[in-house]
This record gives C-alpha cells, structure tokens and sequence, in this order.
C-alpha cells in the first residue's frame, strides 16, 4: 500500500506540474506534434511520389520491337526461328517480364487445304502466328470459337483460322504441303471472311497456325520470322531487360556497327532492336528526380526531428534539475526522481506524438507501417534523451546543485 | 556514547580529487553534536562547511571517518531513509516546489514517506503554525510568499517529517535583519524548547553570537 501511494503522490505530482505548467507543457506537446506531424509528411511525400512512380510504370506499355542491324525495318526481317526462343520460352530470363509477344511468319509458304474426306477445297498461304490476326495487318475480322482466345497461338496445337467458306469452327481440315509429304490435321477454332476486307487488293487468303506448330510442321526456312514484337509488363525492368536482350541483338546506339562474332544463339548479331521509351522517360525523370531530393532530404529531416525530440527533453528535465536535487535532500530515492523526471517526458512524449500521429491520419485517412516505425523511432529517442538525464539527475551531487542555484 | 548526542563525527575527512590536484575539503573532524543545542558552523568560503553538511545530511559519503547517527554508522544505513526520517535541510535560497501550495510544499516529505494524505494534513497545518503561519497561507504558492515567509515554509517542511536533525545551509542568507532574526529565534526556539539538534552554517557573526556551540573550520579543520 505504503509503495503504491508513493507511487500515486509521484503521479499526482507530474500531473500537477504539467498542468500548473500548462503553457510551457503546450509548448512542448505542439513542438512534438509538429515532429511527429513532419515526419508523416516527408514519408508520405515519399511514398505518395512513390505510388506515382508505379503508376505511371504501369500506365506506359513499352514494347520491343526487333529491327534489322541498321535499326531502320521492322518487317521481312527473316529472323532465324531460334530467336523465338528468346520471347516464348518458358526457360528464358524474359519469361514472365513480357507479354503481348508478337511473331509471325511471312505467309509465303502455300499449302493445299483438304477436307478430312481428302476433298480438296483450296490452297491457301501458311501463315505463323502468335496472335489473333487483325484486320489492319491481313484483312480480316477473326471470330474465334468458343472457349479459346489469342493464347492458343503461344503454344504449339495443331489448330488453325481459315476462311469461312473452308471449313466451319470446329471442324478439321488437312494441310498438304506437296504429294510426298504426309498431310496433317489442323483444328478449326476460328474462321474469317475472306472478301471482307481485300489485302493488297487481293482477297484474303491465308491459313494460320500457332507460330511454334508452323514452325515444327509447315516452315519451309529456319529464317522465317517476319516480324518480332512485344510488350513490357512491368516497364521498371527496361533496364534489365535492355541488358539481357543486349546477349542476343545489337545495342540500339550501335545500330550499322554489326559486333564482330556471336550472340548466345551461336548465330552472328544481325538484328537490333528498340525500346521506345522516350515518353516513359519523360513522365518518370522528373518523379525519379524529386524522390532522389526527397530521399536526400529526408533522413536529414527525420534525424533533425529526432535530435529536437531528444535535445527537448533532455533539456526540460535539466532544466529542473534542481526542483529534483530539493527532492533527493528530502529523501527521494534515486529511483522516485528518475521515474518523476522519466514520466513528466513520457506523457508529454505520448500526448505529442498521439496528437501529430492522429492528425497525420486524418490529413492522409491512413498511416503507413513506414511512419508508425519513424514516429516509434522518434518517441524512442525523446525517450531516451529523457532517460539519460533522468539517470543523470537521480545520480546528482545534490550540495553541488544547491550551493550553483544560490 | 552519551544518549544527548545523536550526531558523531569521528576523524571525518573529504578529500575532492581531480586531474590536477586534490583538496581536503574536510579535514580529520571530530565533534559529536547534542540533541536540543543550537550550533554554528563558521568559516571563510572554501572552509569546507558545505561539505561538512553534505556528509552529515547523507547526500555524500567521507572519504575517511566514520558518521554516526544515534551510534549507527551512516554507511549501514539506508541514506534516503535517513534524509526521510532523522535529518532534514533548509536552504539559504528555501528550495520551495514553485508549483506547490504552501500546504502541499509542507505535506511533500511525508507524501513520500507513503503516508495518507488525510493523516499528514493536520501535521502540515500543526508545523506552519509553528512556524508563524496561518490557514491563509495554505493556498498561496511559493512565489506569493516574502522571503521570510518561504523561509518559515521551509522550516514547517524541514520539521514536519519528524527529523530531530535540523541542518540549515546560510537560512538568513536571503532576508532582511528583522526577517533574519525571527528565522534565528525559530530555530533557536527548536533547539531549546522541541529538542531538536539545529546546526546552521553560517558567514553572520550575528547567528553565530546566539549560537550555543560555535565551531570554526579553516581549510576543514575544526579550530575552534
């Protein structure tokens, strides 16, 4: 009982002071907040700037399109077929980072079109493809059966678009590329209308398979890659993806300056390629740039908070230092004028930080685990500078403070 | 040991030291101090009273010596105890909490000794009216209150906790004559009349005068 009312006096007697103090314990808590408030600023700038990053990664899609070596055609390239590994293996370092990968072959290869009943219905260009071929590019608007999208034309299924008035979506078809070679059985998944829309003035007349099934089956060259495109996921890995399509292509700035030897193809460095990310770079160099400052700027803020913190409260115990020397004359332990010292700081401390941290909430509706940490950091040191006077002040030479007082 | 004395100083000394040199604040004391004696310790600045204070109060411990009160060696004693319970110090400059009532400034010692705050109210109140001051001096704070009045705050402070050691740094140091006299007629008056062993450090030749016993140092030696 007798501790737990010495306990009560002492908390009676901080509660008194910070109260019959109250302006200079305003002062303090409004100082604190304003830290605490200042922190969460510069972390939210941060982050705020941070997210806009991301954002604007995500809003700009930067492809790659392969070139040939002087930078300047992106069509009838004739790519060897290896370099589709580069783009489609599920082993390659590109894999997941890309998508939207666009291969396909020159539709120069011809191939008689037959019914499963061997009726011969016409003969049509082969073309390899990794998509869903688009009115702009062949002339024609693909409907697609039931159940299956552009993604089939990443694999390598025998399945097929051909001319409506060839088969239907669902049906077979035979493709017959000469009379010695066996005739292969191609799934209808979609169909298009030839006389829709004329290619080169000239009535549609293609058949397309999944470009990795032309390419086992049908293509007559290994050089058969027309044209080579694809999209960045995720545009924050340019750079690494740069640098890794760097093994295989000629770098864009040396493009008519071919690299004597071979790429990790084993196959000499004919095509380069291009990344165009002038815009991306606009938007995001400025945002980069102010969270460079920023970054700079912040730790410098932060540390100077935290020395505040702990220059206040060290120095608002110091400066009472003799109120507590008259305690330890009456008989206070060294324990009792610690904790006095200690807890007057840590109310402040608490009331401060809790009035900087609900505004910041209520200014940003949420507080990030980042500014909980940093206000943490910064309540620990203005604790900490409070604990090391208290210790100092419950260790005083009492006489020498008094006869330094008088 | 002879039952009026309850302070004992045997061959006390203090030795300050650091880098350069060391002093011998107090230097080979021996006194043994009565109950209900007023006593004035004397002696140029940097004599060593201070010190000696500081020892006897408990707030440092000799160098070489032994303290005794009531024939107990300070050292196996609990010192904040002992400032609690047996000794208390008045200020030349009172001390006063600046925040604390009159009231609450008295009833502080003995709210740190745990004791319930409706048992030591009327102690507080008895000690003031002691002292010269009355229930309209409870609710005034300290900086409300002339030099002698804190004074007499103080000394209700120093007497409330029971201590039949009064040890006064200077106590007329701040007042006026007239204020400076009744102080001295207080304390003296509590040396002769409550028991009490009083022992006031002092430059005034007036205080000394009064004094039952005068001790004077040089250089923390007792020469007198």
């Amino acid at each position: 009982m007798k501790f737990i009312r010495i306990f009560l006096h002492s908390l009676s007697y901080t509660f008194n002071t910070l109260i019959r103090k109250i302006f200079k314990s305003i002062a303090v808590v409004i100082c604190v907040a304003t830290f605490a408030i200042l922190i969460c600023v510069m972390d939210y700038t941060i982050q705020k700037q941070g997210n806009l990053l991301l954002d604007m990664y995500e809003q700009y899609k930067v492809n790659i399109v392969v070139l040939d070596k002087f930078a300047e055609n992106k069509e009838d390239l004739e790519i060897n077929n290896k370099y589709a590994s580069i783009f489609m293996q599920e082993d390659s370092k590109l894999w997941g980072l890309i998508d939207e990968v666009v291969i396909r072959s020159n539709g120069e290869e011809s191939a008689d079109v037959y019914l499963q009943d061997d009726t011969f219905i016409d003969t049509l260009n082969v073309v390899g493809i990794t998509y869903i071929p688009e009115q702009y590019e062949f002339g024609v608007t693909v409907e697609m059966a039931e159940g299956y999208s552009k993604d089939i034309f990443m694999g390598d299924e025998s399945v097929c678009i051909v001319p409506q008035n060839v088969s239907q979506i669902g049906g077979n078809v035979c493709i017959k590329q000469g009379p010695d070679i066996e005739p292969l059985i191609y799934k209808v998944v979609g169909t298009y209308v030839p006389q829709e829309v004329g290619y080169d003035e000239e009535e549609a007349n293609f058949i397309f398979c999944p470009y990795l099934n032309y390419d086992q089956h049908l293509a007559s060259t290994k050089n058969n890659i027309y044209r080579l495109e694809c999209r960045i996921i995720d545009a924050q890995k340019v750079t690494e993806i740069e640098n890794y399509l760097l093994k295989y292509f000629i770098a864009p700035s040396m493009a008519g300056v071919t690299p004597s030897g071979y790429n990790e193809l084993k196959l000499f460095y004919e095509y380069s390629f291009i990344i165009p990310k002038g815009n991306l770079e606009e938007v995001i160099d400025p945002i980069k740039a102010d969270i460079k400052k920023l970054k700079i700027v912040e730790p410098f803020i932060f540390s100077f908070s935290i020395a505040i913190g702990f220059i206040i409260s060290m120095l608002s115990i110091r400066n009472r230092k003799a109120e507590f020397a008259v305690m330890r004359s009456l008989g206070a332990s060294g324990f009792y004028v610690f904790f006095e010292s200690f807890m007057e700081q840590f109310i402040l401390c608490m009331v401060g930080t809790g009035i900087g941290s609900i505004a910041a909430y209520f200014a940003y509706g949420n507080l990030s685990g980042s500014q909980i940490n940093k206000i943490l950091i910064f309540t620990a040191c203005y604790m900490l500078g409070a604990v090391i006077e208290a210790i100092s002040i419950a260790r005083v030479k009492v006489m020498k403070i008094m006869k330094a007082n008088e | 040991m002879n039952d009026t004395n309850i302070l004992q100083l045997d061959n006390v000394n203090y030795e300050y030291r650091n880098k350069y040199q060391s002093v011998k604040a107090v230097n080979s004391f021996d006194y043994d101090f009565k109950k209900g004696l007023f006593y004035a310790i004397t002696g140029k600045s940097g004599s060593g009273k201070t010190t000696l204070l500081s020892l006897m109060v408990g707030l440092d411990t000799p160098s070489g010596g032994i303290i005794k009160y009531m024939g107990e060696d300070l050292k196996d004693m609990n010192m904040d105890k002992y400032r609690r319970d047996n000794v208390s110090l008045i200020y030349q400059d009172f001390n006063l909490f600046p925040l604390l009532t009159v009231l609450e400034n008295v009833m502080y010692p003995l709210q740190l000794k745990g004791q319930k705050k409706k048992d030591i109210r009327h102690l507080a109140v008895e000690k003031l009216a002691m002292t010269g001051l009355d229930e309209s001096y409870h609710k005034r704070y300290p900086s409300m209150l002339s030099g002698g009045e804190q004074q007499r705050v103080a000394i209700a402070r120093a007497l409330v906790t029971g201590a039949t050691i009064l040890l006064a740094d200077e106590p007329t140091g701040n007042l006026d004559t007239e204020n400076g006299d009744n102080i001295v007629s207080i304390l003296k008056s509590l040396a002769h009349n409550e028991g009490y062993c009083v022992i006031v450090v002092t430059h005034d030749l007036d205080i000394a005068s009064v004094a039952d016993e005068v001790l004077q140092l040089k250089d923390g030696k007792l020469i007198q």
